[in-house]
């Protein structure tokens, strides 16, 4: 993917470009706000990774710019300021994500990869049904089979498989399960998810030859063959 | 009496003031009554002893006929409606005046001060005069004072009942005004210590004492402002420029980590990454707790649907209780309030790791209509010490801190409680704790 990023601290910004190359992309990278924003409106990226606090132009006055002018690329916030309220603002200016520093770089990561492939998702959106391997959960039916098993699973076990399923081959980490099938923002200091996750997967894969939920280690989780 | 209306200064006012008003008016008219009362009786008896006396003249001048002249001429001309005259001769039979006869029980011996009752029922007073020749004379007046007093007395209750509903009415109506004003301060000093820190109370354009008071508030007010932004940039600055240390940190341990390592290094690394992680994590609730307890936190007014927030988490956390064996029970009536759903579902969550890590057994949460929320456990509960200390901050029960956490999570919870207009208690269930929040205002 092509990638911008603007973040004024050297070393976050060094830190963060390495690693999104690393990955796999292709990374223009700037520490002024305003070059940043003349270079989203010009170039075309895939998406944006832009620090909230910039000298000069803050963060969100380049999304709400961007936004005005009608270009579309999705947006990711990366800020230090954490609360609820930060990020409604955040989402409310236009941007699509937004993660709280510090934040692991696998979780960057994976964030990133959902925003660039979200046109796609909203196609998968319409379809009523997702399908994966032999897997396959019909949304308005509200039923899953695995073959010819049929599978029973509590509403929010529905839940969590379908944000698997969307997010099919990509890795999505505990809090964005937590953001997307939950919808609440919070640490949680137990691993709550790991046993929701478990107790899916328990339902998913047992009986079957081959897996579908495998645990990214230090990440979060992947649906996938 | 309800206790409201005893312990309002208004309401005394209302009432004690017209009292005594009436009171004193009262007090002050007695001596000028009787002094009325006096003047009036002296005027009378100046009167009759006047007639006496010219009467008295008249017969020393003109003898009898001469007396009877004068009286008879006095009746004829009824000068004073009110005069009375009698003249008796030795037999008792009625020579001059205007009375029909001798009135009981009035002596005709000597010369001296009488009183009696018309036929009507009026008092009269007067003198009872001897004349030369076995005579009697009688001189006296209808008296004005009995109905004067009659009639004194029913103006007086009128007034007396006049003077104090009106006072009473003035009192209430100038009281409540100065109630309803005093009522909007307190209620904008309510708004500003809920967080709204910009609002000001607003003076009328008098510039009485009241607009005084409340332009010192809002000075005050202006300096709490001023010093909640100060902490609040403050704090943000704690948030960019303290963190960066430890978010360098984390990057080059995360760096490291995806180094080719040997297994004893990177565990190593995997440690440190957690305990970093684990600093940050204090960090940040640290901060949360210190916006959410300095005040002028503008909470949503949005409405929440409670019962699905407490089900929610009730459902998040049954696994995790499941898997050591413990049961989450749930029993949610519907219950609405104004905040933040991202907030009340921190706190719960709270309460429910709270009971996962520090009780045992099953989990109780229920949320009932009248807005308590309840989360209890059936563990060994807490020493009764401890109860009312478990949400300051940084305490722990375990003095020795063995157990994970550093005691910020009931702290949060308390803050947000109170932001919601609900109020954090803990009590030994025995057994178990139950931590109880009260939400006074819902939706």
């Amino acid at each position: 993917m092509r990638l911008l990023l603007v973040e004024d601290d050297r070393g976050a910004r060094e830190f963060v470009e390495r690693a999104l190359r690393e990955a796999g992309h292709s990374v223009d990278a700037t520490g002024h706000g305003r070059d940043g924003l003349y270079m989203a409106s010009s170039e075309g990226y895939d998406a944006l990774i832009l620090d909230r606090m910039l000298p000069q132009i803050d963060g969100l006055t380049i999304v709400r710019t961007l936004r005005a002018s009608g270009i579309d690329t999705p947006v990711l916030i990366l800020s230090a300021l954490g609360d609820v309220d930060d990020r409604v603002a955040g989402l409310r200016a236009g941007s699509d994500d937004y993660l709280v520093k510090p934040f692991a770089l696998s979780e960057l990561l994976a964030r990133v990869d959902a925003l660039t492939r979200r046109p796609r998702e909203q196609r998968a959106g319409e379809d009523t049904r997702l399908t994966v391997a032999d897997l396959e959960l019909d949304r308005l039916k509200r039923s899953v089979r695995r073959g010819d098993r049929r599978i029973d699973l509590q509403p929010k076990e529905f839940q969590l498989l379908e944000y698997l399923m969307r997010h099919t081959d990509r890795v999505v980490t505990r809090t964005m399960l937590l953001e997307g099938v939950w919808d609440y923002h919070f640490d949680p200091k137990t691993n709550v998810i790991d046993v929701h996750v478990s107790n899916l997967r328990a339902k998913i894969d047992k009986g079957s030859e081959k897996p579908l939920i495998h645990t990214v280690r230090g990440v979060g989780y992947r649906l996938g063959i | 009496m309800p206790t409201r209306f005893r312990r309002s200064a208004f309401f005394r006012f209302a009432v004690l003031l017209p009292l005594l008003v009436s009171g004193l008016a009262a007090l002050l008219f007695v001596p000028i009554y009787r002094e009325a009362v006096q003047h009036i009786r002296a005027e009378v008896i100046a009167a009759i002893d006047r007639e006496s006396w010219d009467l008295e003249v008249e017969f020393h001048e003109g003898g009898v006929e001469g007396l009877i002249a004068a009286i008879d001429k006095r009746g004829e001309r009824e000068l004073d409606p009110r005069a009375v005259y009698l003249l008796l001769d030795a037999q008792g039979r009625i020579l001059a005046g205007n009375w029909h006869g001798w009135p009981d029980a009035v002596p005709r011996d000597k010369r001296q001060w009488v009183a009696f009752q018309a036929s009507d029922g009026e008092a009269v007073e007067g003198q009872v005069l001897p004349i030369f020749g076995a005579r009697t004379l009688l001189v006296a007046r209808r008296s004005p004072l009995v109905r004067f007093d009659e009639h004194l007395a029913v103006q007086l209750a009128w007034a007396a009942l006049a003077v104090f509903a009106v006072s009473a009415l003035a009192a209430m109506w100038f009281t409540s005004r100065l109630r309803r004003r005093l009522r909007g301060l307190a209620q904008g000093a309510e708004d500003i210590r809920r967080g709204d820190l910009g609002r000001r109370l607003s003076l009328t354009r008098r510039g009485d004492e009241i607009d005084a008071l409340a332009d010192r508030f809002n000075r005050t007010f202006a300096d709490l402002e001023r010093l909640v932004d100060g902490v609040r940039q403050v704090s943000n600055h704690l948030a960019h420029d303290l963190r960066r240390p430890l978010q360098l940190a984390r990057q080059h341990l995360e760096v490291l980590s995806h180094s080719a390592l040997e297994p004893q290094a990177r565990a190593a690394i995997d440690a440190s990454l957690i305990e970093v992680d684990d600093l940050l994590g204090t960090f940040a609730a640290l901060l949360r707790l210190a916006r959410l307890q300095a005040g002028g936190f503008e909470l949503s007014e949005e409405v929440v649907d409670l019962a699905r927030v407490v089900s929610d988490a009730g459902e998040l956390f049954a696994p995790v209780a499941a898997e050591s064996g413990r049961q989450v029970h749930l029993l949610v009536q519907a219950c609405q309030l104004r905040g933040d759903r991202h907030l009340l579902f921190q706190a719960l969550q709270n309460l429910i790791e709270n009971a996962l890590s520090h009780g045992a057994g099953d989990i109780d949460i229920e949320l009932r209509a009248n807005g308590i929320l309840e989360v209890r456990d059936y563990g060994e509960g807490v020493p009764d010490e401890a109860l009312s200390r478990l949400s300051e901050r940084f305490y722990r029960v375990d003095q020795a801190r063995t157990a994970p956490g550093i005691g910020i999570g009931l702290a949060l919870t308390a803050a947000i409680a109170e932001l919601h207009h609900g109020e954090l208690r803990f009590a030994n269930a025995k057994p178990g704790l139950r931590a109880q929040i009260r939400f006074s205002r819902l939706a």
